[in-house]
């Protein structure tokens, strides 16, 4: 299950760096104005990095060994006869 | 008329830009509001944070709170930054020799159409409901001769004036090209 989680956050970490990846690109080649873009594409990148930082690491403070159901037999609320 | 100092791929030397029309603020605007119901969410959450995380038990729940949180913030960042891309590079271009019809579609498509002034017939614009006549906004409808049958200006702030400038260039194209009109065209 973990592993399952971390696949999937991990999956929805690289199509956020390739969207901003293309936002950035396609920006820097088609604006008509590029002494605003620039920095604009600074500013993105910046925000952006930080955000996924902070992402990535409220994710790895998640205790998923307490989250995640116990699948043993012998948990505190199994009755054993 | 003054020219602009924006440059675009394809520019025609001794071609000047006059004048660039992005769509009219409040049109942006509307998309934008399930971003700040989305972001009011986030600051009363944090607002309330006391409240909320008394009721959780365990850290695994307030880690897992705050990391929705960030996760919302980081979809909120990066949808509205997508929604203003699309606004920004969807332009329409007026020059001393053509108007040019930038259409960003998404990331990875976009159309580009040209229309030269010796091939425009007729211009209207339309400015329908409350909003649009408040806040003086509207369609700008160019006919045409070409393959395209005609151009649209959509939701472009102060239609009325627009048309002006394009027929003030098309008329000035007329008496530097006297004998150069299309099909009966302006």
């Amino acid at each position: 299950m973990l592993l399952l989680f971390s696949m999937l956050y991990l999956l929805f970490i690289m199509c956020v760096a390739l969207v901003s990846f293309f936002i950035v690109t396609r920006l820097q080649a088609y604006s008509i104005n590029p002494n605003f873009t620039r920095p604009l594409i600074i500013v993105f990148i910046v925000i952006t990095i930080f955000l996924v930082l902070v992402n990535v690491v409220l994710f790895f403070m998640i205790p998923f060994s307490k989250t995640l159901p116990n699948p043993s037999p012998y948990s505190s609320n199994t009755i054993n006869y | 008329m003054k020219s602009l100092q924006y440059y675009f791929t394809a520019q025609h030397e001794n071609e000047e830009t006059i004048r660039i029309v992005h769509r009219h603020w409040f049109n942006i605007f509307m998309q934008y509001i399930p971003i700040f119901i989305l972001f009011i969410i986030v600051v009363f959450s944090l607002i309330f944070y006391s409240e909320i995380i008394e009721s959780f038990s365990n850290t695994s729940a307030r880690a897992i709170f705050f990391f929705m949180l960030s996760f919302l913030t980081l979809f909120m960042w990066i949808y509205g930054f997508l929604l203003w891309f699309d606004y920004y590079l969807d332009i329409w271009i007026i020059t001393t020799h053509r108007i040019v019809n930038v259409d960003q579609k998404g990331l990875f498509a976009r159309e580009v159409g040209e229309l030269e002034y010796k091939r425009i017939q007729d211009i209207s614009t339309d400015v329908n409901g409350f909003f649009p006549t408040i806040l003086n906004y509207g369609n700008l409808t160019v006919q045409t001769a070409a393959e395209q049958s005609h151009f649209l200006f959509k939701s472009v702030g102060d239609p009325y004036e627009i048309k002006s400038a394009i027929m003030a260039q098309v008329k000035k194209r007329r008496k530097e090209h006297p004998n150069q009109n299309v099909d009966g065209g302006l």
